[in-house]
């Protein structure tokens, strides 16, 4: 392979590079906003949810005020509809002392756990105004977010290799004008050098580079015709057969 | 065959950026696509959960209620309340046995509309929707009515593609984000091709047109590998070889000269005639005459200025925020004057930068100064991601300032001896429109970046785009040295200060430069973004309205430059500039909302699209004689260094004001200070010329 092959391969190469470059940059802000996406709706799906969960539990406290009997069934209740729920607590009722759900759980603090509190609102049929604080742990939707990331690495790797690969095949074929432009310019001038016949690309349209070496061409022999008589009829006695240009 | 209509250069590098927009938006949309269906089944769950439980509890709600026709106005405010409540509720209703409409809230769903005919499920074809049997559950033996609620429906209608809408309601982000990649690919490839491809073929086209015309006196200089590395060796042969024959045929001349014998004279004097005559239509390099030396492009520093302005600008939607966070009671400074200082000094920096560069240049060689500058800017932005007070802010702001003063200021001087006086600013298109396009993309995706992330991580992530934009200008300027081995050498040092005491040339500067300036970095770099931040919106959208405005000035720089070269339009743009500004800012006193934000952002960045370019093609007029000499970098050095303190002036006289006057007043005053402006700057350039009248009896230049 002569050097001007090995540079446009190496040329074909850097703009894979580039390409494959921001083909990871692009496949990685996806992924990164599509993950935000998926872990803000995750969350809020979850939350909404769990804060109206919290709105009824504190509703039919509010409304069931008088029956404190009827405090720890409510609370079963919920905790059975959303087993997640780890601990409910309750504050503000009239005719009882805060209570806590499961009694002597105290639910552990961390990141994995999410605090839904129902705003309190005083509401005027209600005979009391109570707040409710959940916590929900969100084991379940951690593990969701696990297997997403672990989903969007595995697409977005592929996804960038696949693309990179056909990247190169595009920019090789994309840069072939170029290769066969510059190796029969080369091989053309040195059959000029060496007076031998040349050839014109065999192509319905010549790029501007094409025609303009054509020129370049045309008055190079030009040039070598005029040289050669200079010398030719300098040394002789021949009559020069036409005046220079 | 037909002639040459296109260029295969162009043709390669159109190919190339296809290629480029084609496989970034089909990894990007695709990442997105294909993980929408993977989405869409894992959070189905979540979301049917969710409507469950709002259905559940609006069950509970009308638990209490009978069903008649008479509790219907009842039914429908717990109806409308529960659309409210639930936001993937779109449509509610009770229908009894005999597909009667009890009450219903919300839109209704095209296919409800002969509920005789069909079955509920059949109707809702465009939305998804959940059917309750009300006789089914515990619930309803409390719904009572005349039918007693048996054979009774809840119909909850919910948005097709409800869960779709919630995932992708960031596309507007995505699809700047994606702009802005696909941008910085352009350019990237863009001088790749420039570099490797461009530049190898202008020089090889140089030399063949040098040839063509007869001058054999250069060759093509050692160049690093490229494609037409074999071509340019067999010019280099063919040269050599010419000379070497002009050379055989002069120790010929000689030899027949010194022989003496009279049969040689004819041709002694044959051989020197035809000698004569070539010399008189070619140059060979043994004539003892210069080669002309083509001149470096400039367009080969646009990828690293490209860059670092699109560094610099990735900040703007949110830094007076990012200063706010370092505010605190104890330092008794105004909030809005502290998130000014930064950006002032960064300014001052600057102006101080543009007006010692020639100090510098004297002394270093511009390529040494354009990669100092580069790197400076690296440790400056490093600096900033990890400020820790006021002090630390402005110091590593100050240090940017300088970085990027000198990074653009050495651009200029590497860009100005190819800018034309005659076509100056069009010429000068070639240093502002990367600057433009780099600034036009950074602040858009800085404020996507910031939206997701600390303030401080995106000036980390300027920091390591200032460090891509070093390592990208050393690339180029290492490859460029070796075909151009004098590029970027020492100047000698010229006066600096004593054009200012040209009177016409100080009040333009005064009139012209200094309150525009004053009113892009004011208005752009601390008012929207602090407005819109009270305003409650973040800097994706502050980004966007600063980058609505860069791209007005990005479309029209051109179309100004133009007109301002062609047809000598320069007075009446800036003063017409001048008036879009000061009535923009007078009209819309009432800083009430976004749109009327955006409305200003977007007349007051017209009216200085007509000022930009057309203060450039001034130049060449107010200092002609300057222009006709290497003079004219120090002409441009001052503008520049008056612009930046224009910059400077803006926030500080912004912070000032504001804390003594609301929004609305501010924007009056600078309405009112502008409009005064292009008064003063209307009656002196009526009754001056930009350019002075030269003697008829005057050299010309």
């Amino acid at each position: 392979m002569v050097d001007q092959d090995i540079h446009i391969s190496k040329l074909t190469g850097f703009v894979t590079l580039v390409v494959g470059g921001l083909l990871v940059v692009a496949i990685s802000l996806g992924a990164y906003l599509n993950y935000h996406a998926y872990q803000s709706t995750l969350l809020e799906l979850t939350r909404s949810r769990l804060l109206l969960v919290a709105t009824d539990l504190q509703s039919s406290l509010n409304n069931a005020s008088h029956q404190p009997s009827k405090y720890r069934q409510f609370l079963v209740d919920v905790m059975k509809s959303e087993p997640s729920i780890r601990s409910i607590q309750v504050s503000g009722l009239s005719r009882a002392t805060d209570i806590k759900w499961p009694n002597k759980l105290t639910p552990p603090l961390s990141d994995n756990t999410m605090i839904i509190e129902a705003p309190r609102a005083v509401n005027a049929d209600a005979d009391a105004n109570v707040a409710v604080t959940l916590h929900y742990a969100l084991n379940y939707e951690r593990q969701l977010l696990a297997d997403k990331r672990r989903h969007l690495g595995v697409i977005s790797l592929s996804g960038a290799l696949l693309l990179t690969v056909l990247a190169w095949i595009t920019a090789h074929l994309i840069l072939r004008p170029l290769r066969s432009f510059s190796r029969w310019m080369a091989q053309d001038f040195n059959a000029v050098l060496q007076g031998q016949d040349t050839t014109v690309p065999d192509t319905p349209v010549l790029w501007q580079e094409e025609t303009a070496y054509l020129d370049f061409q045309h008055d190079t022999r030009v040039i070598l015709n005029v040289l050669k008589e200079a010398e030719d009829y300098g040394l002789t006695d021949k009559p020069t057969t036409r005046p220079l240009p | 065959m037909n002639a040459a209509t296109s260029t295969l250069m162009n043709s390669l590098q159109r190919k190339i950026f296809i290629l480029i927009t084609v496989v970034t938006c089909v990894g990007f949309i695709g990442i997105s696509d294909i993980t929408s269906s993977y989405d869409e089944t894992n959070l189905s769950p979540l979301y049917t959960a969710k409507i469950d439980t709002s259905t559940k509890y609006l069950l509970q709600k009308m638990s209490a209620l009978e069903l008649s026709a008479s509790m219907a106005p009842r039914l429908a405010v717990v109806f409308n309340g529960a659309l409210n409540q639930t936001p993937e509720f779109t449509y509610l209703a009770i229908m009894d046995e005999k597909k009667d409409l009890l009450v219903e809230a919300g839109d209704r769903p095209g296919g409800l509309v002969n509920l005789d005919q069909k079955q509920p499920q059949q109707f809702f074809d465009e939305q998804i929707i959940h059917v309750h049997p009300l006789s089914g559950t515990a619930l309803s033996t409390r719904l009572r009515g005349p039918r007693g609620g048996h054979g009774s429906v809840l119909l909850v209608g919910t948005k097709n593609g409800g869960l779709r809408g919630h995932l992708f309601d960031r596309l507007p982000v995505l699809l700047s984000a994606l702009l802005a990649i696909v941008w910085l690919g352009f350019e990237i490839v863009r001088s790749v091709l420039n570099i490797h491809m461009r530049i190898p073929f202008q020089v090889l086209a140089d030399q063949m047109a040098r040839i063509r015309v007869g001058d054999f006196r250069s060759k093509i200089p050692p160049q690093p590998s490229n494609p037409f590395t074999n071509m340019a060796k067999s010019l280099n042969t063919f040269v050599n070889r010419i000379n070497g024959h002009f050379v055989v045929m002069q120790i010929l001349a000689g030899d027949l000269e010194t022989n003496g014998d009279p049969a040689n004279q004819q041709t002694r004097k044959r051989l020197s005639a035809h000698m004569a005559q070539l010399l008189d239509r070619f140059y060979f390099a043994e004539d003892g005459k210069t080669p002309p030396a083509s001149p470096a492009p400039a367009s080969a520093i646009r990828l690293p200025l490209f860059l670092l302005s699109f560094t610099e600008l990735l900040t703007y939607s949110f830094f007076p925020n990012f200063a706010a966070e370092f505010h605190t009671p104890e330092s008794g400074l105004d909030i809005h004057l502290f998130m000014a200082l930064p950006l002032s000094l960064f300014f001052a920096a600057a102006a101080l930068a543009s007006a010692t560069v020639h100090f510098w240049s004297a002394r270093l060689p511009l390529n040494t100064i354009l990669i100092i500058a580069a790197l400076l800017s690296f440790v400056g932005y490093g600096g900033l991601a990890f400020s820790t007070s006021l002090y630390d802010l402005l110091i590593w702001r100050g240090i940017t300032g300088l970085a990027i003063g000198l990074f653009f200021a050495a651009c200029q001087k590497f860009v100005l001896p190819f800018a034309a006086p005659d076509s100056f600013s069009g010429s000068m298109n070639t240093f502002s429109r990367p600057l433009l396009a780099g600034g036009l993309l950074g602040v858009s995706f800085g404020g996507v970046l910031a939206s997701h992330l600390l303030f401080s991580e995106v000036v980390l992530i300027a920091a390591l785009c200032a460090l891509i934009s070093a390592v990208t200008l050393m690339g180029t300027l290492r490859h460029l040295s070796e075909i151009w081995p004098d590029l970027g050498q020492s100047e000698a040092p010229c006066g600096f200060f004593t054009l200012l005491s040209t009177t016409r040339f100080s009040v333009f500067l005064i009139l012209a430069i200094l309150p525009s300036r004053a009113v892009l970095s004011g208005v752009f770099f601390l008012l929207i973004p602090v407005y819109l931040s009270e305003l409650g919106f973040g800097p994706v959208e502050t980004g966007w309205v600063l980058a609505a405005a860069a791209l007005i000035n990005f479309i029209l720089l051109p179309v100004f430059a133009g007109l301002a070269d062609r047809y000598s339009l320069v007075k009446l743009p800036i003063f017409t500039g001048f008036l879009f500004i000061g009535a923009a800012a007078v009209s819309l006193t009432q800083w009430q909302n976004a749109l009327t934000v955006i409305s200003v952002a977007i007349i007051i960045g017209f009216g200085l699209a007509f000022n930009l370019a057309p203060t450039l093609a001034a130049l060449p007029k107010l200092c002609a004689k300057e222009f006709s000499s290497p003079d004219r970098a120090r002409v441009v050095m001052i503008y520049r260094a008056v612009e930046a303190v224009g910059m400077l002036a803006g926030p500080l006289i912004l912070a000032g004001l504001a804390g003594t006057m609301g929004y609305g007043q501010i924007l009056y005053s600078i309405g009112g200070a502008i409009l005064l402006i292009a008064a003063l700057f209307g009656i002196f350039f009526s009754i001056f010329r930009l350019q002075p009248k030269v003697p008829d009896d005057a050299p010309h230049p």
